[in-house]
C-alpha cells in the first residue's frame, strides 16, 4: 500500500496519510510503498522505514502483551481456588481437602504457566517476523 | 315579395327625425303590412296610418348602415293571419319621444298593383326574412324595439356568428375568464392533455393553493431518476428512514446528510476510504462494518480520521473477555484481543462523535466480543474527512460498511 508520510507542523509528530489528497496543502510528504502502515517511523531526525530488527522487536512486544493478556484471562478463571486455599491457611484450617478437591484445576494452572513460559520464550527467541508470526498464542 | 319602390318619410316621421337630430332618441317599434288601396292623388307623406293594416310584425334586428339610412329586419310570416291578402302597403312605426304611449307612422312604402299575395297558413306556411331601409339622416340615437320571440337567422347571420364565435374562442385571454368560472367539475376527465398545454405555459404564479407538499392521500410521483423523493421538503414522514447512497468506488468525499446512509463494499484490501466529508463539528455518525473475510487472524481495526495516522495522539481503551488494554495509538483503535482467533465474520458497530472527537466500538467475531473507546487528544487538527478504516497489521479484508449520519 502507498503511504504519504509527513511531520505535523504544529505537533511535530509523524502522520501517515493513506490517500495523497489527505496530505495538508503546503506540506511536503514522502511517499512509501509498505505492507503495513505501521512500518514507517520518525526517529527524531528523519522519516524512514523501520528496520527489520525494529519491526521484529515491536512485534515481539505486541505479541508478548497479547500473550500476557490471554494468559491472565485464562488463569484468572481459577483464581478463586487459590483464594479458598489461602483463606483456609489463614484460618489454620486443613487445606488438604481443598488440594484434593481442586487438584485437577491446580494441575491445569501449572500447565498454563508452563505453556505461558514456553510461548514467552519462543517469542523472545524468534529471529524473523515469519518465525514470530508462526507462533500461535494458544493456551 | 311585393315590389316596394322605397320608403317615404311621412310628415310626422320627418318631424320625429328633426327631433332625433337634436338628440332625442329615435326608436322604431314595428313594421306593419296592409292591403289598402290608395287613391291616385294620395300624398304618402300625409299618411298617419296604413289604410288597411293586416298584420303587425316585430323588428328582429336594426343596423345603422352609415350612409344616413338604417336597415330594419323583420320576419314576414303568415302564422297570425286568418285570411290571405295582397301586400300593398308597408309602414314603419316609431315611438313618439314626447309621449311614449303614442306611435308615429315614420315611413311608408306602397306597391300598388305590383303587390304580392300572402296566403293564410292553412294554405301554405310562409316565412321570409325581409330587410327594409329608411332614412335617419344624421340622427345619433337610433334604436328599435327588438322582438325576442321571433328570430330567424340568415346564412349570413350564421356565418357572421360562427366567425365571431371562432374568433372569441381562439382568443380567450386570462382576464376574460372570471375568477371561479372554470371549476374542476366543468372539466371532463382527461380533457386537458399534455399536448394542449404549451411549454412553460403553466407557471407557479398561475397555480393558486399549489404546494410541493402533496395533500393527504395523494400518491407521490417518482422523480426523473425513478426515485421516490423522501426529502423533508417534499414528504413529511413520521417514519425514520435512511436514504441510501452507494459510495463504493467513490473518488471524492461526499457530504452525507442527516438521514442518509452510505454503503460501501470492499474486497481484499488493507484500508477502505469512507469518502465522507465532515461539514460540522456537531456531526454524529454510526458506522456498521461487517467483515466477511480476513486473510489472517488477529484483526486490529482502525479508523483513520482525515485518512491519516497521527502518532500517539489517540488514547484507546479496550475491554475484552481476554483482558483490558490502555494505550496511546496513532488512530481510533479497536481490538478483539483474542489472539489469532479474530476470524470472520467480524461484526462491528462504531459511533463517532466529531464534536467530542471520540469513538465507541462494540464488536464480536471469532470466539469473543469486546468494546472500546478512543479519544483523539489533538484538537488543533481539523477533522474534515471521516477517514478510512484500516487493518492494523496488514490483513486483507473483505466485507461491507454502512455509515449513517445521525446528527
Amino acid at each position: 500500500m502507498k503511504v504519504y508520510a509527513y511531520i505535523h507542523p504544529q505537533l511535530n509528530i509523524l502522520c501517515c496519510a493513506v490517500l495523497p489528497e489527505a496530505v495538508p496543502k503546503n506540506i511536503q510528504a514522502i511517499e512509501f510503498e509498505v505492507e503495513d502502515i505501521n512500518d514507517i517511523i520518525y526517529d527524531g531526525t528523519q522519516i524512514r522505514l523501520k528496520t527489520v530488527e525494529e519491526k521484529l522487536n515491536e512485534r515481539k512486544q505486541e505479541k508478548l502483551q497479547q500473550l500476557k493478556q490471554i494468559f491472565a484471562s485464562k488463569i484468572s478463571q481459577t483464581d478463586y481456588i487459590i483464594t479458598k486455599i489461602e483463606e483456609a491457611r489463614l484460618l489454620n484450617q486443613d487445606i488438604q481437602p481443598l488440594l484434593d478437591r481442586y487438584s485437577e484445576k491446580l494441575q491445569e494452572r501449572q500447565q498454563l504457566r508452563q505453556r505461558y513460559e514456553e510461548l514467552k520464550q519462543a517469542i523472545q527467541n524468534a529471529t524473523t517476523l515469519e518465525e514470530l508470526d508462526a507462533i500461535a498464542i494458544e493456551l | 315579395m311585393a315590389n316596394f319602390t322605397g320608403t317615404i318619410l311621412t310628415r310626422a316621421g320627418r318631424n320625429l327625425l328633426a327631433k332625433a337630430q337634436t338628440g332625442a332618441t329615435l326608436t322604431f317599434t314595428r313594421v306593419a303590412l296592409g292591403d289598402g288601396i290608395l287613391p291616385s292623388n294620395t300624398n304618402l307623406e300625409d299618411l298617419v296610418s296604413l289604410v288597411s293594416e293586416k298584420v303587425s310584425l316585430p323588428i328582429t334586428r336594426i343596423e345603422v348602415v352609415g350612409d344616413g339610412t338604417v336597415r330594419l329586419r323583420f320576419v314576414l310570416t303568415n302564422e297570425s293571419i286568418e285570411t290571405g291578402f295582397f301586400i300593398r302597403e308597408l309602414g314603419i312605426f316609431a315611438q313618439d319621444p314626447d309621449n311614449p304611449n303614442n306611435e308615429i307612422l315614420y315611413a311608408v312604402s306602397y306597391a300598388g298593383e305590383e303587390a304580392d299575395f300572402i296566403p293564410s297558413p292553412q294554405v301554405i306556411r310562409v316565412e321570409h326574412v325581409i330587410d327594409v331601409y329608411t332614412v335617419i339622416s344624421n340622427a345619433q340615437n337610433v334604436t328599435a324595439v327588438i322582438s325576442d320571440t321571433t328570430a330567424l337567422a340568415t346564412q349570413r347571420d350564421l356565418t357572421e356568428l360562427a366567425n365571431s364565435f371562432n374568433n372569441l374562442i381562439n382568443n380567450i385571454s386570462t382576464d376574460q375568464i372570471q375568477d371561479g368560472a372554470i371549476t374542476t367539475s366543468k372539466i371532463a376527465d382527461f380533457a386537458i392533455t399534455t399536448e394542449k398545454i404549451a411549454d412553460s405555459a403553466v407557471t407557479l404564479s398561475k397555480l393558486a393553493n399549489v404546494s410541493y407538499t402533496p395533500a393527504p392521500n395523494v400518491i407521490v410521483p417518482l422523480n426523473a431518476e425513478g426515485i421516490l423523493d423522501l426529502s423533508a421538503t417534499y414528504v413529511k414522514s413520521n417514519v425514520y428512514t435512511f436514504r441510501r447512497v452507494n459510495l463504493t468506488g467513490a473518488t471524492s468525499d461526499y457530504e452525507l446528510q442527516v438521514g442518509e446512509e452510505a454503503y460501501i463494499e470492499f474486497s481484499n484490501v488493507t484500508s477502505v476510504p469512507l469518502r465522507i466529508a465532515v461539514p460540522l463539528v456537531t456531526c454524529f455518525y454510526q458506522i456498521l462494518v461487517v467483515i466477511t473475510h480476513i486473510s489472517v487472524g488477529n484483526l486490529d481495526y482502525m479508523l483513520l480520521p482525515n485518512n491519516t495516522t497521527y502518532s500517539d495522539q489517540f488514547s484507546c481503551w479496550c475491554m475484552t473477555i481476554s483482558g483490558n488494554s490502555d494505550r496511546l495509538r496513532s488512530a481510533f483503535f479497536h481490538d478483539l484481543y483474542s489472539g489469532s482467533a479474530d476470524v470472520s465474520p467480524y461484526i462491528l458497530t462504531q459511533f463517532v462523535s466529531i464534536g467530542t472527537r471520540s469513538s465507541f466500538v462494540m464488536a464480536g467475531g471469532g470466539n469473543t466480543v469486546s468494546v472500546s473507546y478512543s479519544v483523539w487528544n489533538n484538537t488543533a487538527t481539523p477533522w474534515i474527512s471521516l477517514g478510512s478504516i484500516a487493518s492494523y497489521s496488514n490483513q486483507n479484508l473483505s466485507g461491507y460498511i454502512l455509515i449513517r449520519r445521525l446528527r
